[in-house]
């Protein structure tokens, strides 16, 4: 088996979600490779564009989801910008699944709480719409989503089934003509909504300065380090531990990560 | 323990090469060394007499395909397992291998490029007969440890080579030469004594060198990124992966990449987590006195002293984890 060599996939339909990102559904091209796969929540994939390159991408659909799997792509350089002008039916290389996942056995029993911002919510979709599908599992699901404009929120064709198993509370830093909806920061949102952390594990994803101040609100809740799940970001090339790019102190981002919570992230150098 | 005389090296080696592939320091034409296949008539260069590169340049080309599309199919460039003889790296370098190892080998997904130029590969590893002003093997592990990375340890005694098989292979390989006798074993024993600094402590290097010394700053201020610290670096394994178009389809390769570039960790963003000199020179450091002793057990730097005489700035590793810049 070689590690390095991608599985080739086609786009079968691709969304726009906001006016930077889209959402790629993809099918394996190899039956035997559709019928092999399987992955957890949280866990990550390398898309290739050939002959562009390879890149990041958390997949955001869940295992629930049964015969393809999705990615958001936020368009910011190289892989990306060719990614956005791919068209449905093209052919990409994907490896996958890689890294580790979102303890959720561990929460079985608990209260989810959800927090992301912008592009944060595409590793949280696919824990929340796992936890969804297997409700019977967990307490009390509740998601709070905000980004910058009502354009920016992505996945808004899910929400009436997230709402069916979640409360959910969206809100935006600046509303336009059509939003009725609140208007302010998920940090501000989270500290009026104030739920309890009483048996709860909380997942925040999302742009750095959100997480920071959406810790401060958790802390003030009474959230222990430990039951704080993030997601954190290091540039990669081989997804596997070996080019030596993604480590933060000895771990390795995508090995030992993406998934961490506070008390891992406490132990290693504050440098990501 | 086996004899070689110097002047029986190009029959060695031709006998050798009747079974495996030699690769051994060779001229680059200018003033260096550097690990190849070594082509009928050449002559290995294993004598001291000039600076060796890394076999690093061997075990993982600076550039190296991993696979080409064609016809919209993946065609896989992994390379044939061949059975080859390395000849005339130093001891040190044959322990960076086993730091390669523990990159490359371990886990679930073993690098089959690297697998396929080291499954079958017989280390003939040298301890030089001049200990070079640059080299502290003793200061990163212990040196009589290492030669259990090696099939046979060629100690250098000026006109000879004792030759100590490590491993039943080592032993096959050298059968036909004549035997050491004591004092020769005496003597090799000696040689090597002379590279050896007694126990290292790893834990007291760790603890010079925390994360937050405020010495770093100071540390880092001369380096200008030129990166050649680690290119040198017989133990630095870090790469980039990247694409290029081909006349019908593209290729990814693999090429030399390192952690003292600023686009190392600059991510699409525009953020970097290791923003300048002084994140990246702590990082080169903690990478192999800190981060891989606490990954598999083993210091990542082997003391061959290459950084030490390829900086442009003299910048030297010895006083930073030996403590004089970092106390
Ligand atoms: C675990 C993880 C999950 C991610 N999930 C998503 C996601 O779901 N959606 C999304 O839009 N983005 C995600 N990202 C970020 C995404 O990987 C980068 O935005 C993307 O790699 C930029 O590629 P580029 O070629 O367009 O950028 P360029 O700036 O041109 O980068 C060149 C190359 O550097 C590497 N690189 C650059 N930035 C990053 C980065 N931030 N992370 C990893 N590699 C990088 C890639 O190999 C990239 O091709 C994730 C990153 C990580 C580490
Ligand atoms: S001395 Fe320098 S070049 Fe040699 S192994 Fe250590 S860090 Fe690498
Ligand atoms: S060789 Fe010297 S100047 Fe160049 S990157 Fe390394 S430490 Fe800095
Ligand atoms: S991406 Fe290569 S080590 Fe993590």
């Amino acid at each position: 088996m070689n590690p390095y060599k991608p599985m080739l996939a086609k786009i079968e339909k691709i969304t726009v979600e906001t006016p930077d990102t889209k959402t790629f559904k993809v099918v394996f091209t190899d039956p035997e490779d559709a019928a092999n796969f399987d992955y957890k929540p949280g866990q990550f994939q390398q898309v290739s564009v050939f002959g562009v390159g390879e890149c990041t991408f958390c997949l955001t659909s869940s295992p629930t989801m049964k015969g393809y799997i999705e990615f958001s792509a936020k368009k910011v350089g190289v892989v990306t910008s060719a990614l956005h002008e791919a068209e449905e039916g093209d052919i990409i290389g994907i490896r996958a699944p890689l890294g580790n996942h979102f303890p959720t056995d561990e929460w079985k029993g608990k209260n989810l709480l959800f927090a992301g911002g912008g592009i944060g919510m595409a590793p949280m979709r696919s824990v929340l719409n796992y936890c969804l599908a297997h409700k019977e599992d967990y307490g009390k699901i509740t998601v709070i989503y905000g980004s910058r404009t009502p354009a920016d929120l992505s996945y808004k064709y899910e929400y009436d089934e997230w709402r069916k198993g979640a409360d959910v509370y969206l809100t935006v830093d600046a509303g336009d003509d059509s939003w009725t909806g609140r208007v302010g920061h998920v940090p501000g949102y989270l500290k009026e909504l104030a739920p309890s952390s009483e048996n709860t594990v909380a997942v925040t994803c999302g742009p750095p300065i959100m997480i920071k101040f959406v810790l401060q609100e958790l802390k003030a809740l009474g959230f222990e380090d430990e039951n704080i799940y993030t997601t954190l970001e290091m540039k990669m090339k081989c997804g596997i531990g070996k080019c030596g790019r993604c480590n933060i102190g000895s771990k390795f981002v995508c090995v030992d990560g993406p998934v961490f919570n506070y008390k891992e992230i406490a132990d290693l150098p504050q440098e990501f | 323990m086996k004899l070689l005389p110097k002047s029986g090296v190009a029959g060695f080696i031709k006998e050798l090469s009747k079974t495996r592939e030699v690769v051994a320091p060779v001229s680059d034409g200018e003033s260096y060394a550097v690990f190849k296949s070594v082509a009928p008539g050449e002559t290995p260069i294993i004598d001291g007499s000039r600076f060796i590169l890394s076999p690093r340049s061997w075990f993982m080309p600076g550039y190296e395909v991993l696979f080409e599309t064609k016809d919209g199919e993946i065609v896989d460039k992994t390379p044939e397992t061949k059975a080859y003889a390395t000849i005339g790296l130093y001891l040190a370098d044959a322990h960076a291998l086993e730091v390669f190892d523990r990159v490359f080998l371990d886990g679930d997904k073993p690098d089959p490029y690297y697998n396929a130029r080291r499954a079958d590969n017989a280390i003939f590893a040298l301890v030089p007969a001049k200990k070079r002003w640059s080299v502290f093997w003793g200061m990163t592990g212990n040196v009589c440890d290492w030669k259990k990375a090696c099939d046979v340890v060629m100690y250098d005694l000026g006109s000879e080579f004792v030759m100590e098989p490590m491993t039943d292979r080592g032993a096959e390989l050298t059968k036909s030469l004549a035997d050491a006798d004591d004092s020769k074993k005496a003597a090799a024993d000696a040689l090597l004594a002379r590279y050896d600094e007694g126990e290292v402590d790893v834990k007291a290097i760790g603890e010079r060198l925390m994360w937050d010394n405020p010495k770093w700053e100071e540390v880092s201020r001369k380096c200008v990124a030129c990166g050649v610290c680690t290119y040198g670096c017989p133990s630095c394994s870090c790469f980039d992966m990247r694409d290029d178009l081909k006349c019908g389809g593209a290729e990814r390769y693999r090429c030399l990449d390192s952690c003292q570039h600023a686009d190392f960790t600059l991510m699409g963003s525009g953020y970097n987590p290791r923003p300048g000199r002084m994140p990246r020179t702590r990082q080169r450091l903690l990478h192999k006195f800190k981060y891989q002793p606490e990954q598999f057990g083993m210091i990542g730097c082997v003391g061959c002293g290459r950084c030490v005489e390829l900086c442009p700035v003299g910048i030297d590793i010895r006083k930073i984890v030996g403590g004089k810049e970092t106390k």
